[in-house]
């Protein structure tokens, strides 16, 4: 029979309170499965008239992750594993790796340099996005968030939960800034920020 | 040409056009495919498809919400849901799913969470799913309906399935948003309603707060004569069944005043970073325009006096933390109050029993207030999401609260002590475990359980085991094998009145389910087919005792049989075999311009008591589901929607209980409604919409009135009755969408 009622659930409390707010971050909601945002972001990579230029013959993705926090680079070895496991994006074969984040202009000399066609960003970048929206601007590059949040701050890409179904999230003004050409018909599926 | 091929070629030529058109759509099939299947994360306390959630489901979108003319979650469950059914006794909405349907359960067996809150109280174990629920429905994203056994993540309660309301985040709900609807000479709703994000202490947040108010009179239904048949037994005279007038002995006729809702509520959910708040209040107040043996018992006919007033407030406050990698850590607390008073004005001398007294006011009064605190961890071993385990612990302090109070109505002196006396306080606790397991990137395996903690019974273990296959691009199987439990609550262990004796030790009610089901999508289109078995045991009844049990009661001396001639005692006493199948089909065509879709459930459910009697289940239907098609016409004009949904015909409540010759049984229903909705044109932030129902039975599964059993010496209860239903309905409203 449960005894001790009122220490358990109080012990319980206490301890959920104090290993929480030992780790207070922003805890950036990532609503999309990673498996389905995987898949797609492969199918929408080919409504871009630019990825066959961009990308050449291998698609070239380079995962972000935050090293100060668990949360971004959990979801980044995650993706990088699931696509792994995606046989084309937009009809292509594919690399991905991962990669820490130090500065915005570093990022943008890094896929410059590497010939990086899409960047995707896991979680704990919410205060880098301006500042790589910038670092970016004119680059070739897609760039894509875990987090739906990132979109409006100027990621091109993201993908969220709306009415218990996934969403596209685009941001219209950066995808022509980075050369990404969207098709008309894959904007209608999608909820557009400028 | 006659009319009928005129329609024919036209339909054809639509049909056509439309195939044309969806021919030469662009995007995909593949891309449909993935955007079209829902996210759910209700089974299994994460985001994961449909295809992978360890529980047949299905989710009903804001969207479908506002296409079909949805009003409350009781109608989108109804017009929109797979497998689950409600009815509507003219008081507060009944729930059941795949044939079993317990009567008078106001929502004890399925589990209905708001933002992943518990709504159900915890002294009777009731939830709202009517307008009682307290959430707007605009504030709503999308609901969650899990059906089956959920005990193994939610403890208690989670028999029939899981119910999850999930409210619009503010970001999708920018600005402000005011509401007015009406059901033309019979209700109205008002409702303003909030979203903004903005940075509190340098953290991200986001705000939704929302108020309604809805209140409803009428119609006014007109009841056939019910005659007593015999004079009172305690008075001589004939039976008083309202308090004005000389008794007559006869009940019915017109209710003027006696039907009668209203519910002001507000919901608010605030995001800080890694912070939700959430908090809700309502209360709920409603009065029934008829007597039955399950609502307003002996009451006056058209008493406005005779209602019941809920209230409830809850704060629920969550944090999520990236611990390490793979390792995540959700936390909450949780505050809950409730409370609930049935009045029943009672002027029949022997429902009253007070010499002098013209009419007696009989209170219940019912309070429970709950804290709680849940910590959840998930490990991801291979930080790849192929491997995770997901534990958690959910502990409860619990205060309750019952009495029975009577009243001399006229003068409010109490006539007798309290009875039924219920002062209560306990702990729970649950512990739950669970793993899933992805070998494939076809195939995803989920295990675990819930071993839960109660003061009053030994400890329950609640498993589950589910697998699912992608056999073919697009196609699906699925097997899952879960059991849950039920509580017995407060009331059922603990009451003792003048008709009641205190029930023996119960045991929680137990269900055991197996379920198949394989899904098929093409596009936008998706065909969905399953079979189901479950087995439920130790349910819990209020049992009429019978001569040899009164005896036996009276020589323990658990009773005194000279204070009452009725006598029940809460029992473990039946127990329910069901099976059956469910299927659906729905999609969309001229790029989701027309969207379309189809739910049935079928199934063979009966019960066992004691005695090896077996029956069929009273109320439940054996075939029933809902057919829905819409268009969106281009630019300004109207979105054109028509639902349907059905039921066949069942017994009635009192079909077994009752003792009548000849079996009451309530015939089928069909309903359809019919709505437009979209912008008032040249006013962009002014939208409407429009709804007409029609029912085309104008009764329900309920006997109301006197004659709720037969009695062979009295030729007046010859006749039942059941309630009536409310056939045809028009509702319009207006929605203003100011944006920031």
């Amino acid at each position: 029979m449960f005894r001790g009622g009122w220490a358990t659930l109080f012990a319980a409390a206490v301890s959920a309170a104090g290993l929480s707010l030992a780790r207070v971050g922003n805890a950036e909601l990532v609503s999309v499965p990673l498996e389905r945002q995987a898949e797609l972001l492969a199918r929408v990579a080919s409504y871009d008239r630019n990825m066959l230029l961009r990308a050449g013959s291998r698609v070239q993705v380079l995962i972000l992750a935050n090293d100060a926090d668990p949360d971004s680079i959990g979801v980044a070895r995650r993706m990088e594993a699931v696509l792994h496991s995606i046989p084309d994006i937009a009809g292509l074969a594919h690399d991905e790796r991962i990669a820490p984040f130090s500065s915005a202009s570093e990022l943008a000399r890094l896929c410059r340099a590497q010939h990086i066609a899409i960047v995707y960003f896991g979680s704990g970048f919410a205060r880098d996005i301006p500042a790589i929206r910038q670092a970016l601007d004119g680059a070739d590059i897609l760039t894509v968030a875990a987090v739906p949040d990132y979109v409006e701050l100027g990621v091109v890409l993201g993908f969220d939960v709306l009415s218990g179904r996934p969403k596209l999230l685009v941001h219209l003004a950066q995808a022509r800034r980075q050369h990404v050409d969207l098709r008309a018909d894959l904007l209608k599926l999608a909820r557009v920020f400028e | 040409m006659t009319a009928l091929r005129r329609l024919g070629f036209a339909a054809l030529g639509i049909a056509m056009a439309l195939a044309h058109r969806s021919v030469h759509a662009e995007p995909t099939p593949e891309l449909e495919t993935l955007l079209d299947e829902n996210i759910v994360t209700t089974a299994s306390k994460s985001a994961e498809t449909e295809t992978t959630a360890p529980a047949t489901s299905s989710t009903l979108t804001a969207e479908d919400m506002q296409r079909y003319g949805i009003h409350t979650l009781a109608e989108a469950i109804n017009y929109l849901s797979l497998g689950a059914i409600t009815f509507d006794p003219l008081f507060t909405a009944e729930i059941g799913a795949r044939g079993v349907f317990l009567k008078g359960d106001q929502g004890n067996h399925f589990l209905l969470l708001v933002d992943g809150h518990t709504v159900n109280e915890q002294l009777a174990g009731s939830a709202r799913f009517d307008h009682g629920l307290g959430v707007p429905i605009e504030l709503i994203d999308h609901v969650e309906v899990i059906l089956g056994p959920g005990s193994v993540l939610y403890g208690s309660n989670a028999m029939l399935g899981v119910i999850n309301v999930v409210t619009k985040r503010a970001k999708y709900w920018n600005g402000a948003h005011l509401v007015g609807e009406s059901e033309f000479g019979k209700s109205f709703r008002a409702s303003a309603g909030a979203g903004t994000t903005f940075r509190l202490l340098r953290l991200p947040s986001e705000l939704t707060v929302a108020f309604e108010y809805y209140r409803q009179k009428g119609p006014y239904f007109t009841f056939e004569p019910q005659l007593y048949g015999a004079n009172d037994l305690v008075s001589g005279m004939p039976l008083r069944t309202r308090r004005e007038g000389p008794p007559d002995g006869i009940w019915g006729g017109t209710a003027y005043r006696s039907y009668y809702s209203e519910v002001p509520a507000g919901q608010l959910r605030l995001v800080t970073g890694p912070f939700e708040l959430s908090a809700h209040a309502s209360t709920f107040k409603r009065s029934a325009p008829y007597e039955s043996y399950l609502i307003n018992r002996d009451s006056d006919f058209d008493s406005p006096d005779s209602y019941t007033i809920d209230r409830s407030l809850w704060f629920d406050l969550k944090h999520h933390a990236g611990l390490w990698e793979g390792v995540d850590l959700d936390s909450r607390v949780y505050l809950d109050s409730y409370d609930s008073r049935t009045f029943a004005s009672v002027s029949r001398v022997s429902g009253c029993l007070h010499p002098g007294t013209l009419t007696c006011y009989k209170r219940e009064t019912s309070v429970a207030q709950w804290i709680g605190a849940e910590v959840q961890a998930t490990v991801d071993w291979l930080k790849t999401g192929h491997l995770v385990t997901l534990f958690g612990l959910d502990g409860r302090l619990r205060k309750f609260v019952f009495q029975q109070d009577v009243s001399d109505f006229d003068t409010g002196r109490p006539l007798a002590d309290s009875q039924g006396i219920i002062r209560a306080r306990d702990e729970t606790l649950g512990a739950y475990l669970q793993q899933t397991w992805r070998p494939l990137r076809s195939l995803s395996l989920n295990g675990g359980a819930r071993y839960d903690f109660d003061p009053r019974f030994s400890p329950v273990l609640s498993p589950r085991l589910a697998g699912s296959l992608g056999v073919w691009k697009g196609g699906s199987f699925k097997l899952v094998y879960a059991e849950a439990f039920r509580a017995p609550t407060w009331i059922e262990t603990s009451l003792a009145t003048s008709d009641v004796i205190l029930a023996d030790p119960l045991t929680p009610e137990r269900v055991r389910s197996f379920e198949v089901s394989f899904d098929q999508r093409f596009g936008a289109q998706r065909l969905s087919m399953g079979a189901f078995r479950s087995s439920w045991q130790n349910l819990v009844e209020l049992h009429p005792l019978s001569i040899d049990e009164l005896k036996a009661a009276q020589a323990q001396g658990k009773l005194d049989l000279f204070k009452s001639v009725v006598w029940s005692q809460y029992q473990n006493i039946a127990t329910i075999d069901d099976f059956g199948f469910t299927g659906t089909y729905e999609g969309s065509l001229d790029h989701d311009a027309l969207r379309y879709g189809l739910n049935v459930t079928g199934s063979v459910a009966r019960r066992n008591d004691r005695t090896g009697t077996e029956r069929p289940i009273e109320v439940a239907p054996r075939f029933f589901g809902n057919a829905r098609v819409s268009y969106d016409l281009p630019g300004d004009l109207p979105t054109v929607a028509v639902a349907a949904q059905f039921k066949s015909n069942a017994l009635t409540d009192r079909s077994l209980d009752g003792g009548w010759p000849r079996t009451p049984i309530a015939p089928g229903q069909l309903e359809l409604r019919a709505t437009i909705s979209g912008p008032v044109p040249g006013l962009r932030m002014l939208s409407y919409r429009v709804s007409a129902d029609y029912a085309f039975s104008d009764r329900t599964p309920y006997v109301i009135g006197l004659h709720q059993t037969y009695y062979p010496t009295n030729r007046a209860y010859d006749t039942w009755y059941l309630a009536p239903v409310d056939t045809f309905r028009v509702t319009g409203g207006l929605q203003m969408d100011l944006l920031p």
